[in-house]
């Protein structure tokens, strides 16, 4: 995702927060959630314009299932 | 507003459509580069998983306090580990539903919508799923009821109209390879069966909870129809050649041509693709903010949906540099980790809840 893109992306986000209020009556446990996945959300936005060959959760699994791997291949 | 009754046919209908989405589309080319002639027969030794995960959904839910998994594996870990796990577990379904999100999302890029960005094809569909799931799974459910015979309508006026075409001297000689490919490629077939396990998360909202194992069922029973249906056609018409397709049922609906104007019938595989979709990423949507509010006891669960489908949304980009690397994932390291996420943990979750009842049990009768 190009950076214009992600920025556009946040400003939807933002501005449907305005619009919507209905977070500022939320008790503190679910804004506490909503905050962290936002936060998380943003982390890995961050992260993804400053690198956009950050290490992807797709080979971090393959990695650890490589002894899995023969399992299918075709059978010659 | 996350919650609303379902009977369990709506249930059924709605996983029907859940597995089947992506299925017809991708299974055809990978069973065939694994069982080559025999890739018809993978779906029919691969339903028993299915019947099996149906059977350990049920269970899951018998067992679970509330009908809560998270609260079964609170009971069972203990509240701080038991948490955590419900956390892996949550972080697992984000990344599949990311995988299918990017899938669907590359297909109709690269077939289709030609110059549109990826990013608004995800994000479209991901406020579409949003919405709903703010609703209610009830929204879900009846947009399932509408659209999931049509969706099944024009995928089997798809196969039928490919009747001329096909060759059934493609599928000769029988098992000529022996078993073993056909045990592959059932593998890749399990995989995609093992995912209606998410039934477990909207089982409590089930009114006729009786119906349950029958509706799911004869789901399976469904899904291994339009599975073997799609995979004769696909092979009878091009044979091994299926194998280099990614996806061939497109392929195959471009060879429909009748009276030179009945044409080009391909807008109805990337309808049927569209639907799908909506309902098999609303189940994960739901699956996964049902989870997390479950985890953090919430008491609006509808508060989370929006900071999740734009998690969902940066995690679709985050899974892959490329579709040739969510593909080649898909194709092979995917079908085991999909099968750990969603068969053996299930199971040991299911082992272990048993056990712990059982040794109550012993405990009771000895006082």
């Amino acid at each position: 995702m190009s950076i214009p893109f992600m920025l556009l992306v946040w400003l939807f986000a933002i501005a449907l927060g305005f619009l919507n209020g209905t977070w500022r009556s939320l008790k503190k446990r679910e804004a506490w959630v909503a905050g962290m996945l936002l936060a998380l959300s943003l982390a890995l936005a961050i992260g993804m314009a400053i690198n956009p060959q950050l290490p992807n959760l797709t080979e971090w699994v393959e990695q650890a299932l490589t002894p899995l791997k023969p399992l299918l291949e075709p059978v010659s | 507003m996350l919650n609303g009754k379902i009977s369990s046919f709506q249930l059924a209908i709605i996983m029907f459509q859940f597995v089947l989405s992506s299925t017809v589309l991708l299974m055809p080319s990978i069973t065939t580069r694994l069982s080559e002639k025999d890739m018809w027969l993978t779906p029919l030794i691969g339903m028993a998983v299915g019947y099996l995960v149906v059977w350990l959904a049920y269970q899951l839910f018998k067992l679970s306090p509330e009908g809560s998994v998270v609260r079964l594996m609170e009971s069972l870990f203990g509240t701080y580990l038991g948490k955590a796990v419900s956390i892996l577990f949550i972080a697992f379904q984000f990344h599949i539903v990311s995988i299918s999100i990017r899938d669907y999302a590359e297909f109709i890029e690269s077939n289709f919508f030609l110059k549109t960005p990826i990013v608004v094809i995800i994000g479209t569909m991901l406020i579409l799923c949003g919405w709903a799931v703010r609703r209610g799974f009830e929204v879900i459910a009846r947009t399932g009821q509408i659209f999931v015979p049509i969706i099944t309508l024009f995928t089997l006026l798809i196969l039928v109209l490919l009747i001329p075409e096909l060759n059934p001297h493609h599928l000769l000689p029988l098992l000529e390879r022996g078993p073993a490919p056909v045990l592959q490629g059932s593998l890749v077939v399990d995989g995609w069966f093992s995912q209606l396990l998410l039934a477990v998360y909207i089982l409590p909202l089930v009114r006729d909870k009786n119906n349950i194992k029958k509706w799911g069922f004869w789901c399976v029973t469904g899904i291994t129809f339009v599975m073997v249906a799609s995979n004769l056609a696909v092979f009878m018409l091009v044979g091994e050649s299926a194998g280099y397709y990614t996806y061939p049922v497109l392929m195959a609906a471009r060879y429909i041509a009748y009276a030179e104007f009945f044409e080009h019938l391909e807008a109805i595989v990337m309808m049927v693709w569209v639907l799908g979709e909506y309902i098999k990423i609303s189940v994960y949507y739901y699956a996964i903010t049902r989870g997390i509010s479950d985890t953090f006891r919430l008491q609006k669960p509808e508060a989370i949906v929006m900071p999740v489908g734009l998690l969902l949304l940066f995690v679709c980009f985050w899974v892959g540099p490329d579709f040739q690397t969510v593909s080649t994932f898909i194709a092979n390291i995917g079908t085991s980790y999909i099968l750990i996420g969603f068969v053996v943990f299930p199971m040991l979750l299911c082992g272990l809840a048993l056990l712990r009842n059982w040794f109550k049990g012993l405990g009771t009768s000895a006082k």
